[in-house]
This record gives structure tokens, C-alpha cells and sequence, in this order.
């Protein structure tokens, strides 16, 4: 898989590289608009990552000339503007998802994941980790092959950990993933306690393993060693 | 009160008092005119009545006897005494019940060696219906300038002013970063072209400061955001390394959640500016009913989970007019604020009646005054995730549309009560 990522800020580029990198993209990174122009005409990527205010001009002109030259590229936006004009903007330019800074790696990698899967028409659906298998068409799981049945946060809350195995994942970045802004009216985050519990209670009672540690205070990783 | 309504009750008063000294001054110069004429003419006809007497001596008496206008009285005065005075007096003619005006001349002749006391009388009658005439006519006068002055006054005051209305009119509705000002009508009077260009200049330093003013803050806001970005991935980048101390994984959790939180403040901030600034233009006849339950149903399970009672009672089709973003942010703040000051196991009741929402919660009493509630950065939970200014949000956006947001608590109840 082959990501284009176009952000001006170096630290932030070395930071999403040095997560992403690991999930065995190849990707490139540029910060101005003219190296993200020229790299686009020359290459087709899967995925590109792009920020919209830019040295040179704009990353929304970017995205007009992806589109122009190679439809099936999965396009995200990470932008420090967060109102909803600019993010319909941006979706309608013909990104298919819009970020905005700051944000978590786990999210950028889940939503990559997501897009990618969504792009690739051809291959199969499906996530296959360790003994679990979940197909995406028709969201059913099976653990050795045996049906589970999660609830639909549940069912969220696997495939978040699925695009980051092996990651630590802080309880704030999965709050936000399966509830949005809806968050803010929790006093803290210990409610997601209750869905890890049930979604590895449900995986163990199949025969599966126990994929999630308890990270004490800081979060979860879902484990496949 | 109106600028001609002002200037013509001016006008008026003045006119009156001139009207009035005027009406004074013109009456007793007349007045003493005549009476002037008239003394004269008794003086004349003293020094006639005198030269004759000197003539005719005694028999002159009998001559005198005759006249209407001559009164005889015959006087112990020594002769020689050759003065007079004039006086004023009123004579009573038989069937008359109004007496009449004289003026009258007193002087001493000499008939024969007789001294006399002569009074000749002339009637001042004229002089009087001479006074009546003069306040008639003032007063017509008066009446006509008046009636005829305030007409043309305020035609033309309002012909002439009619420029400086139409400004007013247009730069009434004038707000920074609003609708541009259309141009401003021409005038030929120096000063109300003046005027246009002071406001012309004014509105447009106003309309670039506020822009860049704008700008400044949004990007400035904009531009914390990414160095934001850089603290949380560098921190989540850490918490990914292997073999972690316990106390640093903890010190760096801390980076993270400031990080957040200053992002959030940023975020909500940004928002107040962008409200107060109203830059939340369009407006759209928005489903309340919808609305509320579609948030209402996201946060079911938060209220599951603390074990609240929620009791709703949302009326179909209430509808209200105003920005869709701001109509979420207004019932996420609202409906949020409920959830987390809730207790475990309490009460949540919503009611939705057209014109009137209102959301009561189980909570303890506030240890802030309740009038402070809605000030910024004012913290009733000490919890970190707090950032103080939902209820901030909620109140600037009811003064941007004029809704009515007042709190109440009985009965261990927060009350929220939102009225459109």
C-alpha cells in the first residue's frame, strides 16, 4: 500500500510516519504544495493524508487534481479547522474524511484502514486476527469458525483494535472513536471498562484468547502474540 | 424626540416671545404717538383759548361756555400763573355704561381779571380700539407665521434633512463583518457630505479591523491546534515503546490530557468568538423534536450506565429557526451538562413544549451563586475535563437569537429552562 502524506509540519510528519510505518505502508511525505503536486502527477497512491492550509497553495486543490488523475485514491483530510462549512467543503471536494488536528494516531490508522478496505473493491472483506474473523460485508464474526455476537459498540470497539493490534490505545482516543463528541457528558472515561469486559468475556467464551491488556491509568492493547 | 419636532417647538416658543415683546413695543410707540398728537393739538388750542381771552377779556367766558370740549372752573389762583399739566380721565355720557377716554389739558386763564381753571378734553378713544387693532392683528399675524412658518418649516427641514434620514436609515443596520453598507446618498450640503465621508471611512476601518481582527484570532487559534498535534502524537508515540516505567507512562498520560484540554478550551473559545462575532449567519427552520431525541438517543447509554431515570416528554413538529450547528452545540451543552452533574441513579426529565424546553437533573446544590452560572471559566465540578464554558456557550447563543435561559433548583433539581 503506497500513502501519500502532505502536512507542513515536520514533527507531525515524523510522528504519523514513524506510527504508520509500522503497518507496512510505503509512504511518502512532502510539505509544500508544489513537491505534493509534483508527486501526485507522478505517482497513483491508495491513500493520501492531506493538510489544507499549505505552503504554496491549497490542499483542497490538491485533492481536485487526485481525483482528476486517479479516482480510486482514498483521500483524508487533517485540518486544524474543525467547523462544519469547512468540513463539507473538504468532503465535497471529494475527500472521504476529514480529521482534525489534534487527533490520535489510532484514529488516522483506524480511518486509513477503513478507507483502504472501502477502496479496494477487489479484494477480499475481511479482517482476519489470529483466531477471530470478521467480515465486513455482512459485520459477522466467528471465533474457530463459531459465530459471535457483539453488540454494535461491541462490534466498533473490535475493529478499532483490529487497525491498531499490538498498540497501546489510550481510554480517551477509544471514547472518542465510539462516541464522538457525545463524551463530554461522561465524568470519566471507566464506562468503557464495561465494553472491554463484555468484549473479551464474549471472545474467551468461544475458546478464544485473551487478547486485551489492561494497561493500568493509560489504556488498552489488544495483543495477537 | 424627532430632530423637526425639536427645531419647529423652538421655532414656536421664539416666535411667540417676539411676537409678544413685539406686539408690546409696537402698541406703546403708537400709543405715545397719539397721545403726542393729540397733546399737541390741546396745547395749540390752549394758546389760542389764551390769546383770545387776552383780547375779548370777560366777554370771552360766555364764548367758552359753548364749547363740548371746555370745562370752566373758576379758580382762586393768583394771577400770572401760566402752567399746565396734562392728565387722563374717563367721562360717563348719560345711557352709556362704559365710560369714555380723555385726554385733558388744565391750565389757568385770565378773563377779565378773573383767574380761570380751564380744562379742554379731547377723547383718547381711538387710541384705545387702536389697541385692540394692533392686538388683533398681531395675533393674526402671529397665527399666520406661526401655521405658515411651521408648514414650510417642515417641508423644507425635511427636504433638506431628507439625506441625512436616508444615512441614518442605512447605517442603522450596520454590523461589522454583517451585510456591506450600501452607498450612502449624495448630498449637497457640505456638511451632511461631510458626514458621509466620516462614515464611510469609519465603516470601512471598521469593516478591515474586524476582518483582520477575525482572521487573527481564528488563525492564531488555528495555529495552537498544530503544535497541539505534535504534543498528543509525540505523547501517543512514547506510550507505544516498550518496557515503560509505570511513573512515566503516567507523567506522559498528564502531557496528553492537558494537551487536550487546551485544545478543547481553544476550540470553545474559538466558538464564543465566532457567536459573539456572528458569524453563524444562515439560519434554518430546524426539527427541534428530531433533534433532541436523535442527541438523546446518542447519549442513552451514558445515562444507562449512571443509572439515570430518564423521563421525556418531547412534543412532535416544535420547530425553531436558527443555525444548525448552534441549535447541536446548544442541546449537546445542555442535555452533556445534565448527564455529567447528574448523581448515580437520579433524574433526568426533559420536557418539550413549542416555545419551551426544559431539562431538569438531579444534582447537588451549587456552591457558586446561581447568577454566576453562566459566566465564563465558572467551575461548579472540580473535574479535570471540565473547561467551564458550556453554559457560556449556552447563554451567548440565546442572546444571539434573543432566547430566554434561566436556572432554577428545587427539590434537588437542577432546572434549565430554555424558552424560543
Amino acid at each position: 500500500m503506497k500513502l501519500l502524506l502532505v502536512e507542513d509540519e515536520k514533527e507531525l510528519t515524523s510522528s504519523i510516519n514513524k506510527y504508520l510505518i509500522k503497518e507496512g505502508y510505503l509512504i511518502d511525505s512532502v510539505s509544500t504544495y508544489n513537491d505534493a503536486r509534483e508527486r501526485i502527477l507522478l505517482f497513483d497512491y491508495d491513500c493520501a493524508i492531506i493538510d489544507i492550509t499549505l505552503p504554496g497553495g491549497s490542499g483542497l486543490d490538491l485533492i481536485k487534481l487526485i481525483k482528476e488523475k486517479y479516482l480510486s485514491t482514498g483521500i483524508i483530510i487533517i485540518s486544524a479547522k474543525n467547523s462544519l462549512k469547512d468540513k463539507i467543503t473538504g468532503l465535497e471536494t471529494g475527500s472521504d474524511d476529514y480529521l482534525t488536528k489534534p487527533f490520535f494516531l489510532s484514529e488516522l490508522n483506524a480511518r486509513i484502514k477503513s478507507i483502504l478496505r472501502r477502496r479496494n473493491f477487489a479484494g477480499n472483506k475481511e479482517i482476519i486476527v489470529g483466531e477471530i474473523k470478521i467480515t465486513l460485508n455482512d459485520s459477522q464474526i466467528h471465533v474457530y469458525d463459531k459465530p459471535l455476537n457483539l453488540t454494535k459498540k461491541e462490534y466498533e470497539l473490535l475493529l478499532y483494535f483490529a487497525a491498531n493490534l499490538n498498540r497501546v490505545i489510550t481510554k480517551e482516543s477509544i471514547a472518542e472513536h465510539l462516541w464522538g463528541d457525545s463524551v463530554d457528558a461522561a465524568d470519566s472515561f471507566d464506562f468503557i471498562y464495561t465494553h472491554i469486559k463484555n468484549l473479551r468475556k464474549k471472545i474467551m467464551d468461544l475458546g478464544g484468547k485473551d487478547h486485551i491488556r489492561t494497561l493500568y491509568g493509560l489504556g488498552y492493547k489488544f495483543t495477537t502474540k | 424626540m424627532k430632530l423637526l419636532t425639536k427645531t419647529n417647538l423652538f421655532y414656536t416658543f421664539f416666535a411667540l416671545i417676539i411676537f409678544i415683546i413685539g406686539g408690546f413695543a409696537f402698541f406703546f410707540i403708537i400709543q405715545n404717538e397719539i397721545y403726542e398728537e393729540i397733546d399737541e393739538a390741546l396745547v395749540s388750542r390752549k394758546d389760542v383759548i389764551l390769546k383770545q381771552a387776552a383780547i375779548k377779556g370777560e366777554g370771552y367766558f360766555n364764548e367758552l361756555t359753548k364749547w363740548d370740549d371746555i370745562r370752566i372752573i373758576k379758580a382762586n389762583q393768583k394771577a400770572g400763573e401760566t402752567g399746565f399739566e396734562f392728565s387722563d380721565t374717563l367721562i360717563f355720557r348719560p345711557g352709556e355704561r362704559e365710560g369714555e377716554q380723555f385726554r385733558r389739558l388744565t391750565f389757568n386763564a385770565d378773563l377779565g381779571g378773573t383767574i380761570y381753571k380751564i380744562d379742554i378734553l379731547r377723547s383718547a378713544t381711538d387710541s384705545d380700539s387702536l389697541i385692540d387693532g394692533i392686538a388683533l392683528s398681531a395675533s393674526i399675524i402671529f397665527l399666520l407665521l406661526l401655521g405658515g412658518g411651521t408648514i414650510l418649516n417642515y417641508f423644507i427641514s425635511k427636504r433638506i434633512w431628507k439625506p441625512f434620514y436616508r444615512v441614518l436609515n442605512i447605517i442603522k443596520d450596520y454590523r461589522p463583518g454583517g451585510k456591506p453598507v450600501e452607498e450612502l446618498p449624495y448630498s449637497s450640503i457640505s456638511e451632511f457630505s461631510k458626514l458621509n465621508q466620516v462614515i464611510d471611512r469609519l465603516v470601512t476601518k471598521v469593516e478591515s479591523d474586524f476582518i483582520n481582527l477575525k482572521q487573527f484570532t481564528e488563525n492564531a487559534s488555528h495555529e495552537i491546534q498544530t503544535p497541539l498535534a505534535i504534543i498528543k502524537a509525540k505523547s501517543e508515540l512514547l506510550l507505544q515503546m516498550e518496557e515503560l516505567d509505570k511513573e512515566v507512562v503516567k507523567e506522559i498520560v498528564g502531557i496528553n490530557e492537558a494537551a487536550t484540554r487546551l485544545s478543547k478550551l481553544n476550540q470553545a473559545l474559538l466558538l464564543l468568538m465566532k457567536i459573539d462575532n456572528r458569524q453563524y449567519q444562515e439560519s434554518d427552520v430546524i426539527d427541534l423534536s428530531v433533534l433532541l431525541e436523535k442527541k438523546l438517543q446518542r447519549l442513552n447509554e451514558l445515562v444507562e450506565m449512571k443509572n439515570i431515570k430518564l423521563q421525556k416528554n418531547i412534543n412532535k413538529n416544535v420547530f425553531i429557526c436558527m443555525n444548525i450547528s448552534l441549535a447541536e452545540i446548544l442541546l449537546s451543552n445542555l442535555l452533556n451538562n445534565s448527564i455529567k452533574h447528574n448523581v448515580f441513579g437520579g433524574d433526568l426529565i426533559v420536557n418539550l413544549v413549542p416555545n419551551e424546553l426544559t431539562i431538569k437533573n438531579t444534582g447537588e446544590m451549587l456552591n457558586i451563586e446561581p447568577e454566576k452560572l453562566f459566566d465564563r471559566f465558572v467551575k461548579e465540578s472540580t473535574s479535570n475535563e471540565s473547561i467551564g464554558l458550556g453554559l457560556s456557550l449556552v447563554k451567548q447563543i440565546c442572546e444571539t437569537y434573543n432566547f430566554g435561559i434561566s436556572y432554577n433548583y428545587e427539590d434537588s433539581m437542577h432546572e434549565l429552562k430554555f424558552i424560543f
